[in-house]
């Protein structure tokens, strides 16, 4: 009787033995699996998502950057309409700028990049953007629409995303 | 020999007892600790993504209300309006642009000329539009021929209603103009002949991808050359 008082007292305690936290564990490994593991659908399902959006935002970007330039300048270069005044797309426009340079945006199919440079109207050699405008670009095509040259769409895919924009240029 | 029984009983139940609240410490312990990183991650992924796009609609429309801003302008040198003007935090619909019609003297044929600038401000995102405007006499009555031309943009956080700042707005747009006037002068200087081989010529510095279409692009300049 006096044995059994004894391992009654030694069994009254607050801490938590090996086997409580095994189970524990167990149980947290349980919850953990099904929780990382529906975890990694949505990282994945957002990895695909984000990519949508980054694609759209260089969209954006590179359309803002092409079209300030765009919206100054005194008359679009190339392309032009075709003889038949049918439309006609290319991959890369050339403008007057406000300032009466050419400007050229033009689509480097190897790299996958928009790259800029600027040709003086008169003497001087062409100077080259030394960063590119967007990258990761699947296609550009620029449309002219209109016969006094100062109409331009802009149609881009990057990373499975499309943009369509118009600039009409404001300058004579 | 029942009450040590009981006693027994009672003590195995205490230690059921304790083994689940032991259980219980363990599993709450690990769920926070899964579940406040998993929802601080989940906060934050997105947020840049939105706020990216939402930077990119808020340039779109400074531009479009300073636009809005410009064109109320040549509405009202159209309606025979006269003399300098500013105007400040006009609406359209939730947005305000600022115009300002600041007379710069009288022209050729005694039309008034004007600097036309306008610009909006959303945010921390500027647009601002600078223009010459030309505005004829009405014969007899409006609307009256507005000449806008020279447009003129920036992204530069200028206030068209300060003085200073509208001298910086021309000096910028000067340094353009006086490149303008630089190669108008070597295309009326140059015979066309001259000017299309000079811009030829640049052929060998242009990158592969403009190459084959350049002499398209040299006839096209050609055809624009401005003369004597």
């Amino acid at each position: 009787m006096f044995m059994y008082q004894l391992f009654k007292k030694t069994k009254k305690r607050s801490g938590i033995t090996l086997v409580e936290i095994m189970v524990g564990s167990a149980i947290l490994a349980f919850i953990g699996g099904i929780v990382g593991h529906w975890f990694f659908m949505q990282r994945q399902y957002q990895r695909r998502i984000f990519e949508i959006s980054d694609g759209q935002q260089s969209i954006r970007q590179t359309s803002w950057a092409m079209m300030q330039e765009l919206r100054t300048a005194r008359s679009v270069l190339f392309p032009r309409l075709n003889p038949d005044n049918s439309i006609h797309s290319d991959s890369k426009v050339v403008f007057k700028s406000f300032s009466g340079d050419v400007i050229c945006y033009y689509y480097n199919a190897s790299q996958r990049e928009i790259r800029r440079c600027k040709i003086p109207n008169g003497p001087g050699a062409p100077e080259f953007d030394p960063e590119p405008i967007a990258k990761d670009v699947s296609q550009i095509i620029f449309t002219a629409s209109d016969d006094g040259n100062r109409l331009i769409d802009i149609f881009m895919e990057i990373k499975g995303s499309f943009g369509l924009e118009s600039v009409y240029l404001m300058n004579e | 020999m029942d009450v040590e029984n009981e006693m027994v009983d009672q003590e195995m139940y205490i230690v059921h007892i304790s083994n689940k609240k032991g259980i219980a410490i363990v599993m709450v312990i690990g769920l926070v600790a899964i579940i406040v990183p998993v929802l601080y991650l989940l906060s934050r992924l997105g947020t840049s993504h939105v706020k990216l796009a939402v930077k990119y609609q808020e340039n779109l429309q400074t531009e479009t209300t300073a636009f809005s801003g410009s064109n109320a302008g040549i509405s009202r040198l159209r309606g025979n309006l006269r003399g300098y003007q500013n105007l400040t935090n006009q609406l359209i619909g939730d947005e305000s642009y600022n115009l300002n019609l600041r007379p710069t003297g009288k022209g050729f044929f005694q039309q008034d000329l004007y600097f036309l600038l306008s610009n909006s401000k959303i945010k921390s995102h500027h647009y601002a539009i600078m223009a010459e405007a030309e505005q004829f006499n009405p014969e007899p009555d409006p609307p009256v021929l507005v000449i806008s031309r020279d447009y003129w943009n920036t992204i530069e956080p200028y206030e068209i209603d300060q003085i200073a700042d509208v001298l910086s707005m021309q000096n910028d747009r000067g340094v353009d103009l006086l490149r303008l006037d630089e190669t108008r002068d070597y295309e009326k200087n140059a015979t066309p002949a001259q000017y299309s081989s000079e811009m030829q010529a640049k052929s060998d510095w242009l990158p592969e991808e403009l190459v084959p279409d350049w002499p398209e692009i040299v006839d096209n300049l050609k055809s624009e050359k401005l003369s004597m």
